[in-house]
């Protein structure tokens, strides 16, 4: 594989939270325009992976390359700033602003970054009628004036999206986006997903459900206890006998 | 005169009203001890004015700014404190502060300042020229409220008061963007109390005591935090109802902690705060009005 096909390369991530290595020497890349899964069970360590990489959390050691750039270690703005966008596990919409007001903070960072311009304003047509553009995308242009706090939980999903769309980045990770949601809801959302793959976006997805990573990932990387134990397209992943050991000890676990 | 007096007494109030909703309405910051910056304003102007010999329209920003360098300190603090902590931390800001005006001989201890009527062009500030100097600055503040919530430092702000994480992952340091709260905030409040100096001509440190820190939090808590226009009906209120009503007068501890317990039981948003009473009967009797323009069109 070419390098410079490579927008994320990560080499030897750690992260040890005193005696428990959560996450234990994992490598991985991402090619540009590529959808990556994180897969693995209850516990695995994929949602350290994914905080490491957005820059909640410091790696123990290892390194963190986007587009040849280390940004390991960096805090979570700066991340955003290098082109890493994210949704969160449990939405975090800013829930006493409007949708449209939502999606308009996220242009800030290309529009008026540092505190001087943050005087100037932010609600010109021009702005305003890009926001609904990226609301129609994920068809929540309707909302715009509602409470984001009012919308459903499949609407905060895709005001989410939106969001991070709306930052233009160069990878886009969703952390567990189908969690929680309906299945009509969780068809609805793959579908989304699916219209993003095919514009070209880069996206690396957390999913604990099997069938929705299967569907969507190009790549599937699987952690287990904090340790990769396969790589390789979904099916390759799924004929794995590592990986189905894995599941299935999850599942005599649960029952 | 009797009613200029009053007015400029609400005038301040708006001013410091305002001041206090950037920080604690729009930044999400609780602060219960506004009044430390408002008191070192005033101490900043008398001083400067009386010992340092420069004129009042020196002497007015400067006051701002030496209230906005305290307000960086306590919002680089800020940042390293949750927010139930913060809110104590600036309860002990404003009792330290007014200590110091009460022990340090710089600032007249217990005695106070005396602080000299401001001159302009050869003309002595009257209670007529004060008040018209407090009515230019609630327009200037006023108008940076309003575009508040449609500028790029609102948004900011609101992710800041809404979710930090969520607020990073947009790109924004949410620390930056507190401390620019604080400053701005501080600022406004150090130059109306300057103003607040000048008027008097007197000023002594418990003027700036814990008790006007909560008053003023009545104010933007009774209007509304984070509304525009909420602080300064909050501030009307509050500085009208002791003239108008003796009761009020002689209780206004009571009735500001009682003010503060109600409307936080029963109408956090204020009196025209997002979706408040008043806000939704408002919106009901505008929508009946344009039915009505409809139907007769």
């Amino acid at each position: 594989m070419p390098a410079e096909q490579e927008l994320l390369k990560i080499i030897g991530l750690k992260k040890y939270f005193g005696g428990l290595k959560a996450v234990d020497n994992v490598d991985l890349s991402v090619k540009r325009g590529e959808t990556m899964g994180l897969i693995g069970p209850n516990g695995a360590g994929k949602t350290t992976f994914f905080n490491m990489v957005c820059g909640a959390y410091t790696p123990t050691a290892g390194k963190i390359l986007l587009n040849g750039e280390e940004i390991q270690g960096l805090p979570a703005h700066a991340v955003a700033r290098k082109g890493i966008a994210r949704t969160f596990q449990i939405t975090r919409v800013f829930k006493d602003m409007t949708v449209e007001d939502n999606l308009l903070a996220a242009f800030a960072l290309r529009r008026a970054p540092g505190l001087w311009a943050s005087l100037g304003r932010s609600h010109t047509k021009r702005n305003r009628e890009e926001a609904m553009t990226y609301l129609e995308r994920v068809d929540i242009a309707a909302f715009a004036k509602q409470k984001a706090g009012d919308l459903s939980l499949g609407y905060m999903r895709r005001l989410e999206i939106a969001r991070a769309l709306a930052l233009e980045p160069i990878l886009l990770m969703l952390d567990e986006p189908c969690a929680g949601l309906s299945k009509d809801a969780t068809v609805d959302f793959m579908e989304l997903v699916g219209k993003l793959k095919s514009l070209g976006t880069t996206i690396m997805l957390v999913e604990h459900n099997m069938g929705v990573a299967t569907a969507l990932c190009d790549r599937m990387t699987v952690l287990s206890y904090g340790v990769k134990i396969a790589e390789g397209t979904p099916q390759e992943v799924q004929s794995n006998p590592v990986v189905i050991d894995a599941y299935l000890g999850e599942a005599e676990e649960a029952g | 005169m009797y009613e200029q007096v009053v007015a400029i007494n609400v005038g301040l109030a708006m001013l410091l009203a305002m001041s206090l909703n950037i920080i604690t309405g729009f930044a999400g910051q609780p602060t219960l001890g506004h009044a430390a910056f408002y008191g070192i304003g005033a101490y900043t102007s008398a001083l400067l004015t009386a010992k340092a010999g420069w004129p009042f329209f020196l002497a007015l920003p400067a006051a701002g700014a030496m209230a906005a360098l305290v307000g960086v300190l306590l919002g680089l603090f800020s940042v390293r404190v949750r927010e139930d902590f913060l809110a104590v931390t600036t309860i002990g800001i404003n009792f330290v502060v007014v200590a110091i005006f009460q022990y340090v001989q710089l600032f007249g201890a217990s005695l106070g300042l005396a602080v000299p009527k401001p001159e302009f062009l050869g003309v002595r500030f009257g209670n007529t020229e004060i008040l018209g100097l407090l009515i230019l600055l609630n327009a200037l503040v006023y108008l940076f409220m309003r575009h508040l919530p449609n500028s790029w430092l609102g948004l900011a702000l609101g992710g800041v008061r809404n979710d930090e994480e969520a607020a990073a992952s947009l790109g924004y340091n949410a620390d930056h963007y507190k401390v620019f709260a604080f400053t701005i905030g501080t600022f406004i409040a150090g130059m109306t109390g300057s103003v607040y100096a000048h008027f008097m001509g007197f000023i002594s440190s418990t003027d700036f005591a814990f008790p006007v820190s909560i008053g003023v939090l009545s104010m933007a808590v009774l209007g509304g935090l984070g509304s525009v226009t909420g602080p300064l009906i909050g501030a009307l209120i509050l500085t009208l109802a002791p003239e108008v009503f003796r009761f009020v007068s002689d209780y206004r501890m009571l009735v500001y902690g009682g003010l503060l317990v109600l409307m936080m039981r029963f109408q956090p948003q204020g009196l025209v705060g997002d979706d408040s009473y008043l806000q939704r009967l408002w919106t009901k009797i505008r929508g009946r009005r344009e039915e009505g323009k409809a139907n007769a069109g």
